[in-house]
């Protein structure tokens, strides 16, 4: 089922959306916060449809385009992976284009999956990893009832040096509570 | 085709894969539903309606129609068990602007109908979570009753809630049958 929040709609990741998810990630600025994913070379849109029909084809792993409710645009990509059913715990890792920023779109679009990861689909555990100079990422994340675990120290090579990465993490209970 | 009074029951099957993917990622539609997916793909949803074509004898779907042959959803046999001679259904309206309007109940009357007529099922019984009023107040009108309750067995909205398990005997149904008009 399709995630939809108050101005967004979030469907499956398809094919067409290759170009528009090149521009975003091909984006210096958009790049320069994601150090520490496997992104390195500037990717084409045939590459990007190549990953989009592997990715899409995985079990365990659901990715999402985020658009808008109005209009159907697609503004950025929302994926969850590594999800570890014994545990209940999965991974979260979002990216937004750059015009769409600052406008509460992010924290929407992880606020309702966490709403559909906890009360749907019966998760205990979200977690995700972040570029430590990231502070619009971070302040995002808390609004959305993460907080953080720890550090991984240099765990990643950008702009010239080691950086390091914050893991952050939110529990079905904290997730619920926050609204009372 | 299953002929029903206001619907039609075809196989289900490609042609119709764009009404599939609609339904099942429109979250009102599902939410009542068994199943708690992630949004699904339009390839995705291809592979099911694909199989569809596959000729299988231990469950069967079908496009439920309306007599203009307008797709408005799904139903069908989830299982079919001939050596204890009872099947599973399971079924969406997928057109949540047509819930309440008789159709799922018209289209399930069919579904059973067929599964005693035709099958020759000796019952035929289903799933439904005790949160879903409409569709336990649908089945009631087709005559199922509750068999056993499973406690907390489902999550639904951050609760459990329970499970019934319903069903309607042969016997039963022919009583029923026999005073109930016939469809054409
Ligand atoms: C991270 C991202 C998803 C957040 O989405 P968004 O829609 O921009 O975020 P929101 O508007 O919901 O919230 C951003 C918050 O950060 C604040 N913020 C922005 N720049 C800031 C800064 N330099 N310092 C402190 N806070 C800042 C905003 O004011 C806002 O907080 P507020 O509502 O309290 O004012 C999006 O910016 C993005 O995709 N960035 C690029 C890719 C990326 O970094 N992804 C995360 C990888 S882990
Ligand atoms: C359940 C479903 C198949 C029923 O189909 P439908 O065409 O809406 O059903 P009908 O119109 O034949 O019957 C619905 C009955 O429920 C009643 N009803 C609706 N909401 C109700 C509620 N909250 N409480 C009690 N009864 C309710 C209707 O009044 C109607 O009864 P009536 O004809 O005596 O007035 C359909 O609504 C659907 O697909 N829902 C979503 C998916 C789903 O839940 N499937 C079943 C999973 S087990």
């Amino acid at each position: 089922m399709n995630i939809e929040t108050k101005r967004l709609v979030l469907r499956a990741l398809e094919p067409e959306d290759a170009e528009f998810l090149a521009g975003v990630v091909n984006d210096p600025e958009v790049r320069d916060l994601l150090g520490a994913y496997e992104l390195v070379f500037p990717v084409g849109p045939k590459a990007e449809a190549k990953w989009i029909a592997s990715v899409s084809a995985r079990e365990g792993e659901a990715h999402m385009t985020v658009t808008l409710r109005r209009g159907g645009r697609p503004i950025g990509i929302l994926s969850v992976k590594d999800m570890d059913d014994r545990n209940a715990s999965a991974h979260l890792s979002i990216v937004l284009e750059r015009p769409s920023w600052d406008q509460g779109f992010g924290t929407e679009a992880v606020a309702g999956v966490l709403d559909f990861l906890f009360n749907r689909m019966n998760v205990h555990r979200v977690w995700l990893r972040v570029n430590e100079r990231n502070v619009r990422a971070i302040r995002c994340y808390e609004k959305c009832g993460f907080s953080r675990d720890g550090i991984l120290r240099e765990d990643h090579f950008e702009r010239g040096c080691w950086a390091s990465s914050i893991i952050m993490s939110v529990l079905a209970d904290e997730f619920r509570g926050r609204g009372r | 085709m299953i002929r029903g009074k206001k619907v039609n029951l075809v196989a289900a099957g490609p042609e119709y894969v764009e009404f599939y993917k609609k339904w099942i990622n429109d979250p009102v539609v599902v939410d009542m539903l068994g199943v708690r997916n992630y949004p699904i793909s339009a390839e995705r949803e291809r592979e099911w309606a694909e199989r569809q074509l596959e000729p299988t004898d231990d469950r069967r779907q079908f496009t439920i129609l309306t007599k203009r042959g307008r797709p408005i959803g799904n139903c069908g046999f989830n299982v079919i068990d001939y050596q204890n001679r009872f099947a599973v259904l399971g079924i969406m309206i997928g057109e949540r602007e047509l819930w309440d309007k008789g159709y799922g109940t018209d289209a399930l009357e069919a579904l059973v109908r067929f599964g005693f007529e035709t099958l020759g099922l000796h019952k035929v019984c289903l799933t439904v979570d005790s949160v879903n009023a409409r569709a336990l107040a649908c089945y009631k009108k087709c005559g199922f009753v509750v068999e056993a309750v499973l406690r907390e067995h489902r999550f639904h909205r951050g609760k459990y809630c329970d499970e019934l398990w319903m069903g309607i005997l042969e016997d039963e149904w022919r009583a029923r049958a026999r005073s109930a008009p016939r469809a054409r």
